[in-house]
């Protein structure tokens, strides 16, 4: 019988898994996609201190990888969850068949499934190649080949939409928190490759906490600039070559159509789609957003030795999440001495 | 003017406090792209406040076109939010002249505009059956059960 079960190999997971091999413990990982990192992976330089979001994960999983009591599965998915603290079985659903599972708790770091803006036309998401996620946009910094889809030169100027799918009745009502960080810091990397790219975000409330705040500030400072407004229409230019965002600026209250070659939509974070499922067989709760509900925050819930950490119970950074990774290896490891 | 305390009797105001103030609305108008005097989101902002101005003509120059309804993340309706304003200021005698002088016609011969001896003869031309000269009959009675007449 192992001793704690992971579900979800994003940071969080990597992070928890990696604390618990270190004291010892008996540890299993389960991670939906082929490779560990989760919504890491398509991201460069990670925000704030700057560290390679690559680096990041190939630290930990070499922990995880050269210890001797973490097991890791990948491309496996949880097929049944049962029974309660101390004894839990699941049932895994690995490429080389099902496998059974014994652990006396669970970590679950589900993280997050980030908002699909299929919905967003007036903003002309599908409708024109050069409106894109910030997750397409993440990709491209992180490739060095930020191209516009339409005609693969470099932009002059880039727009970000923040708030897509956030604090907004019609898909989602909570803030996604990490969003504007994201945005900021992707602008700042935008204008470091194209230093003569004009690059706006248009913005709803800025939402940088703590030192974020100061890349911000830098961001303003290396001239980005910032408008206070939810634009209503994102339009093609005559023959197709640039695009115009109509949106009031709502500081002085006057209409204002900016032309722009590339638009980014700042996408929020959505509750993994069996988050429910996962729920109800551990007998916690869900809140009302659909990720896990935390009693008492950060890592605890209703059920005795399930624990939440990360993105699996609200959109978080990954400076948190970590934290939350590791706190929820320490909350395990405490259960498993008892 | 506060026009808070009564929001209750007009249709659609229930999620006025629900605000961001984030602009979609104003954004995408189509009467403020040509008269920037009517921002729908400062008049919801002044209605938020309990701080509007219901003789202010601007008012009155909303199409109810509805993109400020559909565009809002919040569900705010700002158009009810306008025509709530408007009813308001209407109630109150505050209305435009202009809008009172509609209101007087409508009174007074059933239509918004009164028929002329241009139309007459042009229908007349075009052999259409003559318009019926007075129809007010069920507007008055309407007018006195809803105290429109006050308005006036």
């Amino acid at each position: 019988m192992s001793s704690v079960l992971i579900v979800g190999g994003g940071i969080t997971g990597m992070q928890a898994a990696s604390r618990l091999a270190l004291l010892g413990k008996e540890v299993v990982l389960v991670e939906r996609d082929e490779e560990l990192g989760g919504n890491l992976k398509i991201l460069g330089a990670t925000f704030g201190n700057g560290m390679e979001a690559k680096a990041l994960i190939e630290k930990r999983e070499k922990e995880i990888r050269s210890s001797a009591t973490a097991a890791v599965f990948t491309d496996t998915e949880i097929a049944s969850l049962k029974g309660a603290y101390p004894r839990l079985s699941a049932s895994l659903k690995t490429p080389g068949g099902t496998r059974e599972v014994e652990c006396r708790s669970v970590i679950l770091s589900t993280g997050f499934t980030p908002f699909n803006p299929a919905g967003m036309k007036h903003y002309g998401f599908g409708m024109h190649p050069d409106v894109i996620t910030a997750a397409e946009c993440a990709i491209k910094i992180k490739e060095n080949k930020l191209v516009r889809n339409s005609n693969g030169q470099a932009p002059h100027s880039v727009t970000f939409i923040q708030c897509i799918g956030s604090r907004d009745l019609r898909t989602h009502t909570y803030c996604s928190a990490f969003c504007c960080m994201y945005a900021v810091h992707c602008a700042l990397q935008v204008k470091e490759q194209i230093p003569r790219c004009r690059v706006a975000v248009l913005y709803m409330d800025i939402r940088t906490p703590f030192c974020a705040e100061l890349v911000y500030e830098d961001a303003r400072r290396k001239g980005v600039s910032f408008f206070r407004s939810k634009p209503a229409a994102v339009r093609a230019g005559r023959g197709h070559d640039h695009l115009t965002v109509q949106y009031e600026d709502t500081l002085d209250g006057e209409l204002r159509f900016l032309q722009t070659d590339m638009v980014v939509l700042s996408i929020g974070a959505e509750p993994p789609k069996d988050a429910g499922y996962l729920a109800a067989s551990l007998g916690i709760e869900t809140g009302e957003s659909g990720f896990f509900a935390c009693e008492p925050p950060p890592v605890f819930t209703r059920a005795q030795g399930v624990f939440v950490a990360g993105a699996a119970s609200g959109p978080k950074d990954i400076a948190t999440c970590i934290a939350e990774g590791s706190a929820a290896a320490a909350q395990a490891a405490i259960l498993l001495k008892e | 003017m506060d026009l808070r305390p009564e929001l209750d009797n007009y249709y659609g105001t229930e999620n006025l406090f629900e605000c961001y103030q984030c602009g979609p609305c104003t954004g995408g108008c189509p009467v403020n792209r040509y008269l920037p005097d009517f921002n729908v989101r400062a008049i919801v902002k002044r209605i938020m406040d309990g701080d509007i101005d219901l003789a202010d003509r601007s008012l009155w120059y909303c199409t109810t076109c509805y993109n400020c309804y559909e565009r809002c993340p919040q569900k705010v309706k700002p158009l009810y939010l306008v025509q709530a304003a408007t009813n308001s200021a209407f109630a109150r005698g505050l209305a435009p002249e202009s809008i009172k002088d509609m209101n007087k016609t409508l009174l007074k011969c059933g239509r918004n505009s009164e028929i002329t001896s241009v139309a007459r003869n042009q229908r007349q031309a075009f052999g259409l059956p003559a318009l019926k000269e007075n129809v007010s009959e069920d507007y008055k009675k309407i007018a006195a059960l809803t105290g429109f007449s006050k308005g006036l």
